[in-house]
């Protein structure tokens, strides 16, 4: 018995050193996060080798919290791989950029009197951009190539919208008056995943935008209009409204992305805020789903509402990677039509170059629609302080389950504004 | 019996596989971690030195000021504590060295402490609001996860015939991974498609349905019953295990002398199961403060913040890529929770003497 | 005081036997009365598809793997320090163990990046054998408490019949002491599979590469993929394959266990 046992031992040990590095030939290394394109991504790294005869490699590593500690250690130890996405904020695209991690791709894209560069829609290539005197301290330029886009827009169930016999809302009050509408027929008003609460952001940005205008919006930003404006209390009490309307799906405040999506799709609320990324999610759950986009109804007039928009995943070259160059033909390639029709088709997500809007499916087309007041953090010229951005979350939370006031949220968020200013 | 060095290295050469791994692996780690928790940003190219500003966010700039006063001062008597017995060279350079240091440490006190004195007191009262959290959690698994388990491990203790299978069953629970209980029991509770709350009003218990996962007010104590709920198995082994040390005898000699049971309870069971209750308890706090995986799989972190207990709160710092804030969080909390076991161990063995 | 016993005993299994019903039905029936009938015809389908589309095969290989390396590392490495710090002198005896001790304590939230450039230093890297003794770190504290108390409270009889034959430290650990210390193998095994089986944060960071990554890794996945977001019979599938091993090795070592707390592992 014990010989057989010590046979076994020796045998694991001396299998566990086949998983050593191997020195393989030539081979594009790939790092991503995205759990539903793996299979897309080996498809057409299988095509590339078809056709170029250089092996490509895709490494999943989700969750996406563990892909961001991943790229950080490997960082740290300089093990980053020849192409990979980098999540997060613009300041940690930033950080990796100034610690010399990322090609700066301008050079490429400008070449053939900018032929790669005219490929994209505008605005996808700009998320990746750095503008002359950036507030990050980056050499201007463009860091990132998108591979595909998204958008973030109101999502409204048409079925449901005949029902009770009302029309798309154009303005905050008629959203109201139909979502109360649904709920006393038994089915909820609006659902969005804010357990996730960057979402919660977007939101208050895009009401900010209409309320106040970008102007006042990025004055308050630096510090000189204080959240206890009354244009932001105007903001806050729009959630305020939310919840006395009694519309919103239960437990919202904490529902994931992933959980709102597939209550929408099974009907369950009329309205939902949600961005492109979801048509695959109602195409699984109910491809009979009917729906439309529309931007977020305005409260006034004064100034336009804005949706947030652009690239939805993006790869960066790694600047000390020996296959740089290859790397960089690769990405070329990824991006050209052939190749972003095929993972449109598979991933249902909005593509980063233009002139393929014929082959889209007929409800990602409807995200298309509204990019005229597209925005996003990304491009702004200054970013607020995540700490602030983090009250503003939690105090909206709080709002929505009826634990705060919105004048007394304001407040706690201004408090937090001030201390981050002085510690600066 | 005085060993010679030959015999002393041998000795220690047992545990130097142990150490070497444990040496790299975590010893490393950790002294990188007291050297981030000195900066801000993170493992990139933002890693900014700030000397004790963390410390001095986390902790307030005066509470930090009297807390380096302190670990002056401690240097200071214990070098001079320590005056009269070393003899070695060696280790009066330390003495004098500490002695320095720990005056070095009072005066910059002092002097921060003075300069603080007048402004207002600033602290991270997110973070101590999830320490908080977490304790609040631990507190209940101190009375209701343990209590039960020692009810339960009484009562197996005493069915001899069917112990085993119950030994079995309740085992399988802390079994199963924290993320598949959590996400499990998310999907019972959660509000719509509301499996729990149906489940109630087929038994006549309508008015007990809440909103336990998004209402604020409930949402910690729910998350506190799960994990206890889950955790009960691991107390209750170790409990049984200690119960069934206690030899029949001395049960036998009690009852013919008379004693009822909540006698025989008390002076016998109570008193022997001590040093297990104590374990038991450094356990639970130990295991409790550090949970992380059922609350960001049941509430993520909870409506408006309610379930962000303190692990969770570093772990989306370092998300953030906060990670020399991270770890200031996590070296107080260390600290915290080493004091903590420390003094239960003192008690008890302060206990068990009488 | 049974139908005490007999309530707890229920609300411990229900979840296991809902878990295990909802994996048998088609998908559909699930979405409808979620789980709570038993299914009209039994689907073991569910399971080839979360073998296949979570490639749980592999994963579940993986996890194995690294779960048997790491519990008998993990005893042989602790069970040697424990007797040391147990029966053997030298300087720094208590400091060593004390620091064991206080590693329990403290977390070390950035520590993986230093982990990282470390075993990228020593080219261990995205293998087995380096997460394997990552893993082993992780158990150290625990164990080493286990196997001191426990040979704190061993007689010593038959150690010193062994030294006065002859035998010198080593073969006394081998021949004497790990036999003896049986019960307590039996709770540092269990404690230690049920953390390496459930581990998966240091798997994300130690491998580059797919084919080595643990269970946990590929459910994560599963979880999240197109197939198992919308298929939660097979979801629930792939959680109770991954459930199974760990339960059937605590029911084994269940008795070992009892007997090895009570012989003193844990406590005086």
């Amino acid at each position: 018995m014990r010989k057989i046992i010590y046979i076994l031992i020796g045998f694991l040990v001396i299998f566990s050193f086949f998983g050593c590095q191997k020195r393989e030939k030539k081979e594009l290394v790939i790092w991503h996060w995205m759990a539903d394109r793996q299979k897309a991504f080996e498809e057409l790294a299988k095509k590339y080798e078809e056709e170029h005869g250089l092996k490509v490699r895709f490494e999943l590593f989700f969750p996406p919290e563990a892909y961001s500690q991943k790229i950080q250690a490997a960082a740290g130890a300089g093990d980053l791989p020849d192409l990979f996405g980098i999540l997060g904020e613009k300041k940690i695209f930033a950080s990796f950029i100034k610690g010399g991690y990322v090609e700066d791709l301008t050079p490429y894209l400008e070449e053939n009197n900018g032929e790669w560069k005219k490929r994209f829609i505008k605005i996808s290539l700009e998320f990746n951009e750095f503008k002359k005197n950036n507030p990050y301290g980056v050499k201007e330029g463009i860091y990132a190539i998108p591979i595909d886009m998204m958008s973030i827009q109101f999502l409204v169930n048409k079925k449901m919208l005949k029902e009770i016999g009302g029309e798309i809302p154009s303005t905050w009050q008629e959203f109201i008056a139909l979502a109360r509408k649904t709920k006393e027929r038994g089915k909820w008003g609006f659902i969005c995943g804010w357990g996730e609460s960057w979402f919660i952001y977007c939101l208050v940005t895009n009401y900010a935008f209409n309320i106040m205008g970008k102007e006042k919006f990025f004055s308050t930003l630096k510090g000189e209009v204080p959240y206890t404006d009354p244009d932001w209390i105007r903001v806050f009490k729009l959630f305020k409204e939310l919840k006395e309307a009694d519309i919103l799906f239960p437990g919202i405040v904490t529902l994931s992305n992933k959980e709102a999506e597939q209550f929408f799709a099974q009907e369950k609320a009329l309205f939902s805020f949600n961005g492109s990324w979801g048509i695959n999610t109602y195409f699984q759950i109910n491809p009979d789903l009917e729906y439309d986009t529309l931007p977020p109804p305005p409260v006034n007039e004064k100034f336009p509402v804005s949706i947030w928009a652009g690239a939805g995943s993006s790869f960066v070259v790694n600047k000390n990677s020996p296959l740089k160059e290859e790397a960089i033909d690769f990405l070329k390639w990824l991006t050209q039509k052939e190749q972003q029709i095929f993972l449109i088709q598979h991933t249902h997500n909005l593509p980063a170059i233009k002139g393929c809007k014929d082959k889209l499916d007929k409800n990602l087309v409807k995200f298309l629609k509204n990019l005229e007041c597209a925005t996003h953090p990304r491009i702004w010229p200054i970013n607020e302080n995540p700490r602030v951005v983090e009250a503003i979350n939690t105090g909206v939370q709080k709002i929505l389950v009826g634990e705060a006031k919105p004048e007394e949220v304001a407040e706690e968020i201004e408090e937090v504004k001030r201390e981050v200013v002085k510690e600066k | 019996m005085r060993y010679s060095l030959k015999e002393e290295i041998k000795n220690f050469s047992f545990v130097l596989p142990a150490l070497s791994i444990f040496f790299f692996f975590y010893i490393i780690p950790f002294i990188y971690t007291f050297f981030l928790a000195l900066h801000q940003g993170s493992g990139l190219s933002s890693l900014k030195f700030v000397g004790l500003e963390n410390f001095k966010r986390i902790l307030s700039p005066q509470g930090t000021a009297i807390i380096v006063i302190f670990i002056g001062g401690i240097l200071v008597v214990f070098s001079f504590w320590f005056k009269k017995k070393i003899k070695n060279r060696f280790l009066k350079i330390v003495k004098t060295a500490s002695i320095i240091m720990g005056i070095i440490c009072i005066i910059y006190g002092i002097k921060e402490l003075g300069e603080v004195l007048s402004s207002g007191w600033v602290i991270d009262k997110e973070w101590w609001a999830s320490v908080g959290r977490s304790f609040y959690i631990t507190l209940w698994a101190l009375t209701f996860q343990n209590f039960l388990a020692f009810a339960l491990a009484l009562c197996v203790d005493k069915a001899i015939r069917t112990g085993y299978i119950y030994r079995a069953i309740f085992f399988l629970l802390p079994v199963i991974s924290e993320i598949i209980f959590g996400l499990l029991i998310r999907s019972l509770l959660l509000p719509y498609p509301g499996v729990l709350a149906h489940f109630l009003k087929k038994l006549g218990l309508e008015n007990l349905v809440r909103d336990w996962l998004n209402d604020p007010r409930y949402a910690l104590t729910t998350l506190a019953f799960v994990h206890c709920w889950r955790g009960f198995g691991w107390g209750f082994v170790i409990l049984l295990a200690g119960l069934q040390t206690i030899p029949q005898t001395l049960y036998e000699a009690a009852r013919i002398d008379g004693a009822g049971a909540w006698q025989r309870f008390i002076k016998i069971t109570l008193p022997l199961m001590l040093p297990v209750i104590v374990l038991v308890v450094i356990l639970t706090i130990l295991g409790t403060v550090q949970v992380i995986g059922l609350p960001m799989v049941l509430t993520r972190g909870g409506p408006a913040g309610k379930t962000t207990v303190s692990v969770l709160r570093i772990y989306n710092d370092l998300k953030n890529y906060h990670a020399g804030y991270a770890s200031c969080e996590g070296i107080v909390l260390g600290i915290i929770l080493i004091t903590l076991s420390f003094t239960l161990i003192k008690i008890s063995n302060r206990l068990k003497k009488v | 005081m049974h139908t005490f016993l007999i309530l707890v005993a229920i609300s411990c299994i229900f979840p296991f036997i809902w878990m295990i019903n909802s994996s048998l039905k088609p998908n559909s029936e699930f979405l409808s009365d979620y789980g709570f009938r038993l299914p009209h015809k039994i689907m073991w389908k569910n399971y080839y598809i979360a073998f296949c589309e979570g490639k749980l095969g592999i994963y579940f290989l993986n996890s194995i793997i690294y779960t048997f390396v790491s519990v008998v590392g993990i005893v042989l490495v602790a069970s040697l320090a424990g007797y040391s710090l147990s029966r053997l002198q030298f300087r720094g005896k208590n400091f060593i163990f004390h620091l064991f001790l206080a590693a329990m304590m403290i977390p070390t939230p950035a520590g993986f990046v230093p982990l990282y450039v470390l075993l990228k230093a020593i080219g261990l890297l995205n293998t087995r054998i380096g997460y394997c003794l990552a893993m082993i770190n992780v158990g150290l504290s625990l164990s080493i408490y286990l196997y001191k108390t426990f040979f704190d409270n061993l007689p010593r009889d038959l150690e010193d019949a062994a030294r006065i034959d002859g035998c010198n430290r080593l073969r006394i650990w081998w021949h004497v002491i790990l036999p003896l210390a049986k019960p307590a193998t039996a709770v540092v095994v269990i404690f230690n599979a049920l953390n390496v089986w459930n581990e998966f944060v240091l798997a994300l960071v130690i491998f580059s590469n797919r084919n080595l990554m643990p269970l946990q890794v590929g459910l994560k996945e599963f979880a999240s993929s197109p197939v198992g977001l919308t298929n939660y019979t097979a979801l629930l599938a792939g959680l109770t394959i991954a459930s199974l091993p760990i339960i059937i090795i605590y029911l084994i070592m269940q008795k070992h266990i009892i007997k090895g707390i009570t012989a003193g592992a844990l406590v005086g």
